[in-house]
């Protein structure tokens, strides 16, 4: 474990952080427009993407670019949880949990035993055939989920926000999922995991089963991707193939990377929601300056979306791989 | 029986893209130990440059003007010649500037290669529209260049790929068997610090190592763009399947490499032609199967001999 990740985060920044994510909760989706909150629970359900990524690439050194494939495994597989098999609405993001555990182990299952980039492409080759395979599953349409949530009485908000009530039981969720998460990892388990990243050989000979565990921390991370995915559906009520490119699961990969860089806060599970925000307010700031968008030539490509996501990929590894070049030549 | 070698004669050009594809990443991962997942992108990048040199100063080719002085349409083989030589150094740069400051660790490294994944594709959209391009084959394409065998058609469009590409895929491994940068790759290749101490540079060699990697799946992308029409997403089904083929050689035989992106080619052609419900855009995902399989089964690859490497070490 690297000293940065050992040292405490403050108790009064960790309370502060909190509190801050407890007010936006609260007050925002009262406040803010409907497409506003609609963003609002897509950061939240990115949020848990990110986690997934975050254990994968920081706590247990593995690499995965195909995560934007399993949200919509989860998303597929939630939605026909309610629509075929009749489970509540409000049940459905487990049946999401479950299909990305159980694709995230038959890409594991092979890949764990090899060196680290075979996971990598195993999940760059999911992440193409994906949209491939909902295209044919479902249809070149989109598919709608048949259930809505619609705000119990006692709740007090109108029928016509919808919206506000959709927001909270993801963020329920998103906050739930995290407080088990972080409680998982930061107990036996979570230490286990971090020894088979650093001394596999070392947590071996201590009894530690090192391919079961990470089989278990890539179905976990997958699981999480899978959830994020059902609870994508809540707000938009539907699915389509083209919610899920290649590009998803790379831009997720980078965002990763560069918020768990020590330049920026350092690999901690808070990192997740402002590589959340960036990939779900980029988009939207985009919108709003056609120009940006549209442009040719070289200043076009300085200013796309795709160069600022590569730009932030090469920068981030680059610092990642001095780092461990620096304690590299600190433990020789 | 004529449908049957109709559809092995079609898989030849397929095939040729595939194993060019395999051979260029398992020459990249068994040198340094790098997956090369920018790879289909490089070769996509290849083709555009093609379409640019065979338009000459067309501007709704390059509209930015930056191509201008080459403003004479430069024959379809000449075209493809010169966009593998531009290839060729375009690896090399890479190579010297983004993938050696990452020092070998995989994180950073494949990072930096998905980093070269998204910069190529956004470079070609802003550059060259992102519009779908005509380059054409540099081999004979009328209706009646073909030869009947068994009744079925095999078009000298199809051979000439497919000899080019296995004349280029044989050179190298001429090369690498009788000469001594040959020696110094396969040096490199088995034991990287040891080829250090005898002398060796190993860095040359492995940007070298890129550069001709990045040559082959250029001649790739110049050659099948005459089959496919050139575009911003006209390698990602090959890249997988190139992935695929590369797998079934353990990332480290370009031989079982090349086999193998035949191999596929066959099978995909065999599939979406005898079995209702595959179509072409489904056999993608039957390549993901055998991926997996094949890395169950044998996880080194199909040739015995040495074991998987790494397993929890790395």
């Amino acid at each position: 474990m690297t000293d940065r990740e050992s040292a405490p985060w403050p108790a009064l920044a960790t309370a502060a952080s909190l509190l801050v994510i407890a007010a936006l909760v609260v007050v925002v989706p009262l406040q803010a427009s409907s497409t506003f909150v609609t963003d609002f629970t897509q950061l939240a359900a990115f949020c848990l993407v990110f986690a997934g990524l975050w254990l994968l690439t920081h706590r247990m050194g593995l690499l995965s670019v195909g995560h934007g494939a399993l949200t919509g495994v989860g998303a597929y597989a939630a939605l026909h949880a309610v629509n075929d098999f009749g489970l509540p609405p409000m049940l459905m993001p487990l049946a999401g949990f479950v299909a990305g555990c159980a694709v995230g182990a038959l890409l594991g299952v092979p890949a764990l035993r090899l060196p680290k980039a075979y996971l990598a492409l195993l999940t760059l080759s999911a992440a193409v055939a994906f949209p491939i395979v909902l295209r044919q599953l479902d249809g070149p349409l989109p598919v709608t989920l048949d259930s809505e949530f619609i705000p119990p009485a006692w709740t007090g908000i109108a029928p016509n926000d919808e919206h506000i009530w959709e927001f909270w039981v993801v963020a329920v969720w998103v906050a739930v999922a995290f407080w088990l998460l972080r409680g998982l990892l930061s107990g036996p388990i979570g230490r286990a995991l971090v020894a088979t990243r650093d001394e596999p050989t070392a947590a071996a000979t201590f009894g530690v089963s090192v391919y079961r565990l990470r089989l278990a921390g890539v179905s976990l991370s997958s699981g999480l991707a899978g959830l994020a995915g059902a609870l994508m559906l809540v707000p938009v009520n539907f699915n389509d193939q083209s919610l899920y490119p290649e590009e998803l699961s790379i831009k997720l990969f980078a965002l990763t990377i560069a918020f768990g860089s020590t330049a920026i806060g350092g690999s901690r599970l808070i990192m997740t929601v402002p590589a959340a925000a960036v990939l779900v307010l980029l988009p939207v700031w985009l919108v709003d300056r056609p120009g940006w968008v549209t442009q040719g030539g070289w200043i076009g490509f300085v200013k796309s979306e795709f160069f600022l996501y590569a730009a932030l990929l090469l920068v981030a590894a680059y610092a990642r791989s001095r780092r461990a070049r620096a304690v590299r030549s600190y433990d020789a | 029986m004529t449908l049957f070698l109709q559809r092995v004669f079609d898989s030849f050009a397929n095939g040729s893209a595939y194993a060019a594809l395999a051979v260029a990443i398992s020459m990249v991962f068994r040198s340094t130990g790098v997956l090369n997942l920018a790879q289909g992108q490089m070769a996509m990048l290849s083709a555009y440059i093609a379409v640019v040199f065979a338009a000459g100063a067309d501007p709704s080719v390059a509209f930015s003007g930056w191509l201008t002085p080459f403003a004479t349409p430069w024959p379809i083989w000449a075209a493809v010649a010169g966009a593998v030589i531009v290839s060729a150094v375009v690896g090399a740069l890479l190579e010297y500037t983004i993938i050696r400051p990452m020092g070998g660790d995989p994180v950073p490294t494949i990072g930096a290669t998905l980093g070269l994944y998204l910069l190529i594709g956004v470079f070609v959209v802003k550059h060259f529209g992102g519009r779908q391009r005509f380059l054409g084959s540099p081999f004979p394409q009328e209706h009646t260049d073909r030869f009947i065998i068994g009744g079925a058609r095999l078009w000298f469009d199809t051979i000439g790929l497919t000899l080019a590409m296995l004349a280029a895929i044989g050179l190298l491994a001429l090369i690498q068997r009788t000469t001594k940068v040959g020696l110094a790759f396969r040096a490199i290749t088995s034991n990287r610090d040891s080829s250090a101490l005898v002398g060796i540079r190993v860095e040359s060699v492995v940007m070298g190592g890129w550069a001709v990697a990045a040559a082959l799946g250029g001649l790739a992308g110049g050659l099948i763009a005459g089959e496919f029409n050139v575009r911003p997403d006209m390698m990602e089904r090959l890249l997988v399947f190139g992935l695929a083929a590369a797998t079934l050689g353990g990332l480290r035989s370009p031989a079982l490499a090349l086999a193998g992106g035949y191999l596929f080619a066959f099978a995909e052609t065999m599939m979406s032609g005898y079995v209702g419900f595959i179509d072409s855009q489904v056999t993608l995902v039957w390549a993901l199967a055998v991926l997996i399989v094949v890395l169950s089964v044998r996880p080194s690859g199909l040739l015995r001999g040495k074991a998987a490497r790494g397993g929890i070490r790395s």
